[in-house]
C-alpha cells in the first residue's frame, strides 16, 4: 500500500450537503486491474470522475506515482477514459478519433498515423480507419473508444461501465478483450461496474462499495468466499440464509432442523438459545446425504430452474428455504417438483455475517 | 520535448497562415458588406494590400518563431512538465467569467430599448411622467377598431389554419407518408418566399378581372387577408401539430377507436384532436403573435388592421408610437406566456412511441 | 430542457432541415391508388390551399417577370433590374440581411453557449428562452418604434449620451442607415438564433467534452475540433434562415426609414402601392430577384449541409 501507484486518501465528495463519498482510502498497484463494484448511487462513479478530474473532491487527496493530481485539470492528468455511451466524436472517422489525443498534444502526423495503425491492430479493427462512428456496431465503437483512450499512452485507464450498453454476448467477449489488452500494455486500470459477475471475472482486485464507503477490498476469490459483511455477501453472488438456534456460543454449536452442528465463528456476545442466521452459497449445498460431520437436511423441491450447465433448485425445508446449484448431468434427470430429497452442507462452508 | 528550429518555423507558419486566412475572410466580408456598390472596386484593392500585409506578417513571425519560443521557454522554466505545480487558480484572460459577461451584454442590448421605449412613452407631458400616451391610444376609436379587426382576423386565421393543417397532418402521418415530402416542402415555402412576393402574386392573381376576384369586395379581401395569414403561419402551425402528433401513437389510437366503431371524422375530432390540443394551441398563439401587428400584407390589401394603424400613428405622432410598441410587446409576451402555460398542461400520460 | 422550450424550439429547429422522404410506401403517385374518399377529403383542402396561395402566386410572379404588358415574352423586365437604383437596392438589402444574419448567428450562438454551457443559474436559461420566443416575434412596426425611442434623434440613449458629451449622430451614427438597420434587425435575429441553436447545443453530449479533456484537449481545442464541427450544419441552416428572414422583412425598415433607405422590399412595396412607377413587369422582376436570392441562400445551405452531414445518420 505504501508504494501504491494510484493512491486515494480520505476522499470526500459532497453535492450541496449530500455526502456521496465518505472518506475513502484506497491504493492500487502499478499494472493492476481494479473494479469499483456497487449498486447505483454508491459513489463509485463519483470516485472515478474525481480521479479523471471532472469532479473536485470536497476534501482528500489523489496521487498517481507519488504526484498529487487532486487539483489538476482533466486535460493535464494524462489519463485515458472510456465512457458508457461510447462518446466517440461523431464528426471524425475512426482514425481521427484515435489520433485526437496525439493531435491536440502536437504530435507530428507521421507519428500519429503509425500509432493509429498500431492501435487498430491492437483492437482488431485494421481497415476501419475511414469509417465513421455511426457505421460501427456498439462493440466496435467501444473498442475504438478504448483505442482512443490508450493512444496517447496514458498513466491510468478509467473505464466507466463501458460494457453496460452492449448485448450480453458482446459484453462477455469484449470484456475478455479489454482484459487481454490491459495485461498486454500493463496499464493500471480502474473499472466501474454494477455487474458483480463482470467484476469477478475481469479484476485483479475488487472494491465493493456501498453508500459512499468501501465495504471490502480484495481479490475476487476473497470477496466471494470470505465476504466481510452481509452487504458484500448478498451483493456478490446468491446467498441462502437459514435460521438456527444457538446451543453453545462458546463452543460454536447451533441447532438446525433438529441437528447440532459446529460452525466456524459465532458473533461475539450471542447468548445461548437466541437465533442466528447461517448463510451459505448455493453451490456449497450438495445433493445426497454427504459424509462425516456434514449436515444432512431433508426438503421438498419447490422449483427447478434449468440454466444449462447448472441446475438451480429451490428447496422447502419447513420454515427455511434454500437454493442450491448442481451441475447438469445428462445421465440423471433433475429432481422433480414436489419430490422429497436430501441435501448436505459442510459446516466449514457456513458463513456467519454481522450486518 | 525540444523541437528543431525548422519544425517550429513550419508549425508557426501553418498556424499563422490559418489565422491569416480567417482574418482575411472576416476582413473581406466586412469590407464587402459595409460598402456601397460603387465603392467595391476600391475595397477590393484595399483587400489585396491587406493580403500582402498579413502574408508578410505571417512569414516574419515564422522566421522569428524559434527565437520567440526559446525566449518564452527561458522565461518559464517549469512550463514544460505536465506534472508541474498544480494549477487550481485560473489566471488572466480565463479568469474573467465569460458566460456572465456575454449574458449581461446581451441582456443590456435587449432590455435598454424596452426601457427607453417605456421611458419615452411616459414623457408625453413636459417635465413629468404620465400615462397620457396610453390613455390617448386606448381612447382612440381607430385603435379599438383596428385592434378588434386584427384580433378577429387572427382568430379566423387560427380556425382556418387548424381546419387545413390538422386533418392533413393526421392523414399524412397515418396513411399517406408518401405525401410527406410534398407537405414539408410546402410548409417551408413561406420561409423561403418573402411575404411581400406572395401578396404581390395574390393581388395580380385574384384581381377584379380574374376567375376568383377576391380583391373585388370587402368580404373577399378580408378572406384573402385571412388566407394570406394562414400561409404566413403555416410553417409554425404545421410544425406544432406535427410535433403534437409525434408524441401520441396515432396509429394505435386510430385502430383502437376503429375497433370501437368510430368513423374517421369521429376519430379525428374526438380522439386525436383532444390529444394534440395543447400543441395546436401553441401553434395558434404563435400565429396570433405573428399576425396581430402584421403590416405589409394588411397595408397592401388596404385592410383596416392594427399594423397599418400603428404605421400611421408612427408617421403622425411622437409619443403614442412608443406606447403602441409597449402594448404590442406585452401582447406578444402574453401570447408566448400562454404557450408556456399550455405546455404545463400537455398530456403526460399519453402513449409515446418515440 | 423544460417542456415548453422543447415546444417552441423543436418546431423552429426542424424548419430549415432538408425534406426527408417518409418511410413506407413511396412511389410516384402510387399512394393515390389505395386512397379512400375520407382521406382525400382530409388532404384536399391543404393541397388546394398550397396550390392556390403558395405555388400559383409564386409561379405567376416568376412567369410575369418574363412577360410584357401585352403578354408576350420579354427580357426587358429582367434587364430593368440592372438599373443603378435597383442594383443598389438589392445590394443594400443583401448587406443588411447578411450582416444581421452573420452577427445575429455569432452573438446568438455566444449567448446560447453562455446560458446553456456557462453554468449560469437555471432561471436565467428559462428566462432567456422565453424572452427569445417573444423578441423573435417582436418585429415590424413596434420594433422600429422602440429603436426610434432608444437611438433615434430624440431617443433616450442618444439624449443620454449627448448629455454626457457624446453626440452619436455627429459621430456618424444614423438609425436610418445600414448600421442602424442592422442594429435593429439584430433584435429579432439574435433571439431567433438562440431558439434554433439551443436544441442543437443541448444535443452536444457532455461525454464528448469530457473525453476531449481527458485526451488533453483544452476547451478551445474541444470547440475547434468537435463542438463547432458538430454544430456546423445547424449553424449554416440557421444562417440561411436568418438571411431570408431579414431579406423579406418590410415593416421594420419601412417604419424606421420610410423611403429614405432604398431596400428592395421597400422598392417592391412602392411598386405594388403604385407610389413609384407602377410597372407591374418590373415589380414581378423584383419579386423574382428576391425569390432567386433567398432560394440561393437555401441551396447553398443544402449543399454544404449534405457535405458536412456525412457523419450524421
Amino acid at each position: 500500500m505504501a508504494d501504491a501507484y494510484l493512491r486515494i486518501e480520505n476522499l470526500v465528495k459532497a453535492f450541496s450537503g449530500n455526502v456521496v463519498v465518505k472518506g475513502v482510502d484506497l491504493g492500487f498497484d502499478k499494472g493492476e486491474f481494479v473494479s469499483l463494484l456497487g449498486p447505483s448511487g454508491c459513489g463509485k462513479t463519483t470516485i472515478l470522475r474525481m480521479i479523471a478530474g471532472f469532479e473536485r473532491p470536497t476534501s482528500g487527496k489523489i496521487t498517481v506515482d507519488g504526484r498529487d493530481i487532486t487539483h489538476l485539470a482533466p486535460s493535464q492528468r494524462n489519463i485515458g477514459m472510456v465512457f458508457q455511451a461510447y462518446a466517440l466524436f461523431p464528426n471524425m472517422n475512426v482514425a481521427n478519433n484515435i489520433a485526437f489525443g496525439l493531435k491536440v498534444k502536437g504530435v507530428p502526423a507521421e507519428e500519429r498515423n503509425a500509432r493509429v495503425t498500431e492501435m487498430l491492430r491492437l483492437i482488431g479493427l485494421t481497415g476501419y480507419e475511414k469509417r465513421f462512428p455511426y457505421e460501427l456496431s456498439g462493440g466496435q465503437q467501444q473498442r475504438v473508444a478504448l483505442a482512443r483512450a490508450l493512444a496517447p499512452r496514458p498513466r491510468l485507464l478509467l473505464l466507466d461501465e463501458p460494457l453496460s450498453a452492449l448485448d450480453a454476448k458482446i459484453r462477455v467477449s469484449l470484456r475478455g478483450e479489454i482484459r487481454a489488452i490491459q495485461r498486454d500494455l500493463g496499464i493500471t486500470t480502474v473499472f466501474v461496474t454494477h455487474d458483480q459477475e463482470e467484476a469477478l471475472s475481469i479484476s485483479d482486485r475488487i472494491v465493493v462499495m456501498n453508500a459512499g464507503s468501501v465495504e471490502q477490498f480484495g481479490q475476487p476469490f476473497e470477496i466471494y468466499n470470505r465476504p466481510t459483511s452481509k452487504f458484500v455477501a448478498t451483493f456478490v453472488g446468491t446467498l441462502n440464509t437459514l435460521t438456527a438456534k444457538i446451543i453453545d456460543s462458546a463452543a460454536g454449536t447451533v441447532s438446525l432442523g433438529g441437528q447440532t452442528i459446529t460452525v466456524p465463528a459465532l458473533p461475539k456476545g450471542a447468548s445461548n438459545g437466541s437465533e442466528v442466521g447461517l448463510t451459505l452459497r448455493p453451490e456449497t449445498v450438495r445433493l445426497g446425504p454427504g459424509s462425516g460431520s456434514d449436515l444432512a437436511l431433508q426438503g421438498t423441491v419447490a422449483s427447478v430452474d434449468f440454466l444449462g450447465s447448472v441446475i438451480r433448485l429451490k428447496l422447502d425445508l419447513g420454515g427455511n428455504s434454500i437454493s442450491l446449484d448442481t451441475f447438469n448431468d445428462r445421465r440423471t434427470p433433475p429432481p422433480a417438483l414436489g419430490e422429497t430429497i436430501t441435501v448436505s452442507i459442510a459446516p466449514g462452508d457456513v458463513l456467519i455475517l454481522g450486518e | 520535448m525540444t523541437r528543431s528550429p525548422t519544425a517550429i518555423m513550419a508549425s508557426t507558419f501553418r498556424l499563422t497562415l490559418g489565422l491569416a486566412v480567417a482574418l482575411l475572410v472576416v476582413d473581406a466580408l466586412f469590407r464587402l458588406l459595409t460598402s456601397n456598390l460603387d465603392a467595391i472596386p476600391g475595397q477590393l484593392s484595399a483587400l489585396l494590400w491587406d493580403i500582402a500585409y498579413v502574408g508578410i506578417a505571417a512569414v516574419a513571425l515564422s522566421i522569428l518563431s524559434p527565437l520567440l519560443t526559446a525566449a518564452w521557454q527561458a522565461l518559464q522554466p517549469t512550463a514544460q512538465s505536465l506534472w508541474a505545480a498544480p494549477l487550481p487558480i485560473r489566471r488572466g484572460f480565463s479568469r474573467i467569467p465569460w458566460p456572465w459577461v456575454v449574458f449581461l451584454i446581451g441582456a443590456a442590448y435587449f432590455i435598454i430599448p424596452l426601457a427607453a421605449t417605456v421611458d419615452f412613452s411616459l414623457k408625453i407631458r413636459r417635465g413629468t411622467y404620465s400615462l397620457d400616451a396610453y390613455t390617448s391610444v386606448f381612447s382612440d376609436p381607430r385603435f379599438q377598431a383596428t385592434f378588434t379587426y386584427s384580433l378577429l382576423v387572427g382568430l379566423a386565421t387560427i380556425v382556418v389554419g387548424i381546419l387545413i393543417v390538422v386533418p392533413a397532418a393526421y392523414i399524412v402521418r397515418l396513411r399517406l407518408p408518401g405525401l410527406r415530402p410534398f407537405i414539408e416542402f410546402v410548409t417551408l415555402l413561406p420561409l423561403i418566399i418573402p411575404a411581400i412576393v406572395l401578396v404581390f402574386g395574390y393581388i395580380r392573381l385574384f384581381n377584379t378581372s380574374s376567375v376568383l376576384p377576391l380583391t373585388g369586395s370587402a368580404i373577399g379581401t378580408n378572406l384573402l387577408l385571412i388566407l394570406a395569414y394562414v400561409a404566413l403561419a403555416l410553417p409554425y402551425m404545421y410544425r406544432a401539430v406535427d410535433t403534437g402528433l409525434r408524441t401520441i401513437d396515432v396509429g394505435t389510437l386510430t385502430e383502437a377507436a376503429t375497433i370501437l366503431g368510430a368513423n374517421q371524422f369521429t376519430i379525428l375530432a374526438r380522439v386525436i384532436f383532444p390529444n394534440i390540443i395543447v400543441a395546436v394551441l401553441s401553434g395558434a398563439f404563435l400565429s396570433l403573435a405573428i399576425v396581430i401587428g402584421e403590416f405589409t400584407i394588411a397595408s397592401l390589401l388596404n385592410r383596416p388592421a392594427f399594423g397599418p394603424y400603428m404605421q400611421n400613428i408612427g408617421a403622425n405622432r411622437a409619443y403614442e408610437p412608443a406606447a403602441l410598441s409597449i402594448i404590442s410587446f406585452v401582447f406578444t409576451w402574453l401570447a408566448m406566456g400562454m404557450i408556456q402555460l399550455l405546455a404545463r398542461f400537455a398530456p403526460k400520460t399519453s402513449a409515446r412511441t418515440d | 430542457m423544460s417542456n415548453n422550450d422543447a415546444n417552441t424550439a423543436s418546431l423552429m429547429a426542424r424548419v430549415p432541415g432538408p425534406v426527408q422522404p417518409g418511410p413506407g410506401r413511396f412511389s410516384p403517385l402510387g399512394f393515390i391508388a389505395g386512397i379512400r374518399p375520407t382521406e382525400l377529403l382530409a388532404v384536399v383542402p391543404f393541397i388546394l390551399f398550397a396550390v392556390l396561395f403558395l405555388i400559383a402566386p409564386t409561379f405567376y410572379v416568376v412567369v410575369s417577370a418574363f412577360l410584357d404588358r401585352a403578354g408576350n415574352f420579354t427580357l426587358a423586365n429582367i434587364a430593368g433590374l440592372f438599373s443603378e437604383q435597383i442594383r443598389a437596392s438589392f445590394w443594400i438589402s443583401i448587406r443588411v440581411s447578411a450582416t444581421s444574419a452573420i452577427l445575429g448567428a455569432i452573438l446568438g450562438l455566444l449567448i446560447a453557449l453562455a446560458i446553456l454551457r456557462g453554468r449560469l443559474p437555471s432561471w436565467i436559461r428559462s428566462t432567456v428562452m422565453t424572452f427569445s420566443g417573444v423578441a423573435s416575434n417582436f418585429a415590424g412596426i413596434p420594433l422600429a418604434f422602440a429603436f426610434l425611442a432608444t437611438v433615434g434623434r430624440l431617443g433616450l440613449i442618444t439624449v443620454l449620451l449627448k448629455f454626457l458629451g457624446l453626440d452619436i449622430y455627429r459621430g456618424g451614427f444614423n438609425l436610418l442607415s445600414f448600421w442602424g438597420l442592422t442594429l435593429t434587425y439584430l433584435y429579432f435575429q439574435i433571439p431567433l438564433m438562440i431558439l434554433i441553436i439551443a436544441p442543437a447545443i443541448d444535443g452536444l453530449k457532455k461525454e464528448w467534452s469530457e473525453a476531449a479533456s481527458t485526451l488533453g484537449a483544452s476547451t478551445w481545442q474541444f470547440w475547434r475540433y468537435v463542438g463547432l464541427p458538430v454544430l456546423w450544419p445547424n449553424l449554416l441552416g440557421t444562417l440561411s434562415l436568418l438571411f431570408a428572414n431579414a431579406f423579406g422583412a418590410v415593416a421594420t425598415a419601412y417604419a424606421l426609414t420610410g423611403m429614405s433607405i432604398n431596400m428592395v422590399t421597400i422598392q417592391l412595396y412602392a411598386q405594388i402601392r403604385g407610389d413609384a412607377l407602377g410597372d407591374p413587369g418590373l415589380g414581378a422582376a423584383l419579386a423574382l430577384g428576391m425569390i432567386v436570392i433567398t432560394a440561393f441562400a437555401n441551396v447553398i445551405y443544402l449543399v454544404v449541409r449534405a457535405r458536412a452531414e456525412r457523419w450524421l445518420k
